[in-house]
């Protein structure tokens, strides 16, 4: 097995090009890469108030908006930049923590995150709302939680915050990036 | 270059001409500082209001190849010639036909012919009888150089051979390659049938491989005729013909295709598609984009010469270009994981159908089960049956006697129909 520089996923030997990025083998690694403007997004989805699929074009309705005397939100903004079901790319979520501290992200539906990936265990990763920071912690998955830093995918052990811009593999098919 | 969002940026729908060709990669992005791999798929395929307001372009070449050894007695080959008179008779006018049979020689029972005396030609089909050997060579022969001067002159030729035996005059695959090699010049498509289990696959798929044709292995007589109708229906809805297709590289850059078969001329690689109708003729494969300085590249023009309904010369073409960047979350925010789960099935296809063909079953296996995990990510089920099949064939038989034959067909669908 090779690792590629540039987004760190595993190949097999047999490969000269990375099966994910597509670039060669033994390409230098990135540096890193710098803020950008989000990805011009397909369709907004809902908040998550409550236990959300996010399988199906049906729940999609118009994003939240917060009521002018109101609290700031504590709403995560996502966007699915990389998943193996195509419609689901470039689909933003907005994960709302004046509800739950805690959102759970995995396979099975006890999640409230509940994403449509083979690679990603039954219960994957939380994200947590601690002293108005956004953390995400990885639950012992069998495929892993990483974030993207330095031209590589590193794993996260442990709390990891999370911060606009970053860029998160759930298991080997999602990418997700935090745009809010 | 219409664009019609993400999913179809390259999409070319045109409409004043016959065709829809849609080019679709694995990324829009490429990096700067490094070689990359972008898979990529062509679909050309008849308009649909075309080919529903017509009834299809006439003047294409049906030939009909028949095995009359004497192994084929009895209900294969009255089968086979039912299959033949049943194509005829669907075809429609204005279309040309050629029945030929052979044992030890070959047997002309049509030649070029018009379908205005149907009932001539199902009686000359009927008196076919079976005996004699197999002299496939000379047959192969005879028959491309009796295609050739109307395949040159821009005509589309289908042949369908169906044969049961071995060849009993020549063995040798590289003269089977050599004629086939002409034969895809001149643009003769050769679909070839084995039935039964004494027939060489490995030279009559060649033959079709190199023509761009398809090979099917039949173990159900009944499929026979079902194979010759599909492509009379195919045939009664062309709406281009005599398709030539064209891809010019950027210097520089790599290219290979895991289902058609072109022929390359420096960074020129054509292609003759000839007929095109309803249903989507399919390039899969990849390029690799070499590294350079940032910005826009046309990694190659992809040009189709074809006739149309008036027989008139057109030609259609679009431009495959992408951005170098040295933005990573660009690509990877712009990696079309479809294209790519689709793309590794066909070239983990190809690998593992050549590592068969020269025995080399380990390496066939673990070819397989990559194709399998990533028709699973596809979640096209056809395609998740077909590559578990291939699967099971290689792993039930430790000795190394794998089934080829039903290896292949189930190859050469997945190849030509991606599923």
């Amino acid at each position: 097995m090779w690792k590629c520089s540039k987004c760190g996923t595993e190949n097999d030997d047999s490969y000269d090009y990375c099966v994910v990025c597509g670039v060669e083998k033994n390409a230098p690694p990135s540096v890193a890469p710098v803020t950008q403007e989000p990805p011009q997004v397909q369709k907004e989805m809902t908040s998550v108030p409550a236990q959300s699929t996010v399988n199906s074009p049906s729940v999609e309705s118009q994003p939240a908006v917060a009521p002018p005397t109101a609290p700031p939100p504590k709403i995560l903004k996502i966007a699915i930049i990389q998943s193996p079901s195509p419609e689901l790319v470039g689909r933003t979520l907005d994960l709302d923590f004046s509800i739950f501290q805690t959102i759970s992200i995995g396979r099975n539906p006890e999640n409230l995150l509940q994403m449509p990936d083979g690679s990603i265990s039954r219960r994957h990763a939380l994200i947590e709302l601690k002293d108005d920071k956004f953390i995400i912690r990885d639950l012992q998955s069998t495929n892993g939680t990483y974030i993207f830093e330095s031209g590589y995918f590193t794993k996260i052990e442990g709390d990891r915050n999370i911060n606009v811009g970053d860029v998160i593999k759930l298991g080997e098919g999602t990418v997700i990036r935090v745009i809010q | 270059m219409e664009e019609s969002g993400k999913k179809y940026k390259y999409t070319l729908i045109n409409y004043i001409t016959m065709l829809d060709i849609k080019l679709e990669s694995s990324n829009d992005f490429s990096f700067a500082d490094s070689s990359t791999r972008l898979f990529f798929t062509i679909r050309i395929s008849g308009r649909k209001e075309n080919v529903h307001q017509q009834k299809g372009i006439t003047g294409n070449w049906l030939i009909i190849v028949i095995d009359q050894s004497s192994s084929m007695v009895g209900e294969k080959l009255e089968t086979a010639k039912q299959a033949a008179i049943s194509a005829i008779n669907e075809l429609n006018p204005g279309n040309y036909v050629s029945i030929y049979s052979f044992s030890d020689e070959v047997e002309v029972v049509a030649d070029h012919t018009s379908l205005n005396d149907v009932k001539r030609l199902e009686n000359g089909i009927r008196e076919i009888t079976a005996h004699g050997r197999t002299a496939l060579f000379k047959t192969m022969d005879f028959i491309i150089n009796k295609a050739r001067p109307y395949a040159e002159d821009a005509g589309s030729v289908t042949l369908i051979m169906l044969t049961d035996g071995q060849p009993t005059d020549v063995t040798d695959i590289h003269r089977y390659e050599s004629i086939a090699g002409m034969a895809a010049e001149y643009g003769i498509k050769i679909n070839s049938i084995g039935i039964g289990s004494d027939y060489n696959e490995e030279i009559i798929k060649k033959i079709s491989d190199i023509t761009n044709g398809e090979f099917y292995n039949i173990v159900d007589r009944s499929q026979i005729g079902t194979i010759f109708g599909s492509y009379v229906q195919q045939l009664n809805k062309t709406v281009a013909t005599s398709a030539v297709m064209s891809l010019n590289l950027r210097e520089g850059t790599d290219f290979k295709s895991y289902d058609q078969n072109f022929i390359q001329q420096g960074n020129q690689y054509l292609l003759n598609i000839g007929m095109i109708s309803d249903i989507p003729f399919l390039i899969t494969g990849q390029v690799v984009v070499p590294p350079g300085k940032e910005g826009i590249v046309n990694v190659m023009n992809i040009s189709i010469d074809y006739k149309d309904e008036n027989g008139s010369s057109k030609s259609e073409s679009i431009e495959f270009k992408i951005t170098r960047t040295n933005d990573s979350k660009k690509i990877f925010s712009g990696t079309r994981q479809d294209i790519i789960n689709a793309a590794r099935v066909k070239m983990n296809v190809e690998k593992f159908e050549y590592l068969t063909s020269v025995g080399d079953i380990t390496g066939a296996t673990k070819a397989i089960g990559e194709a399998r995990k990533a028709a699973e990510a596809t979640k096209n089920i056809k395609l998740i049956e077909s590559t578990r099949k291939l699967e099971n064939i290689v792993s039930s038989t430790p000795t190394g006697k794998v089934d080829k034959k039903q290896i292949y067909n189930e190859t050469s669908r997945i190849k030509k129909k991606g599923d």
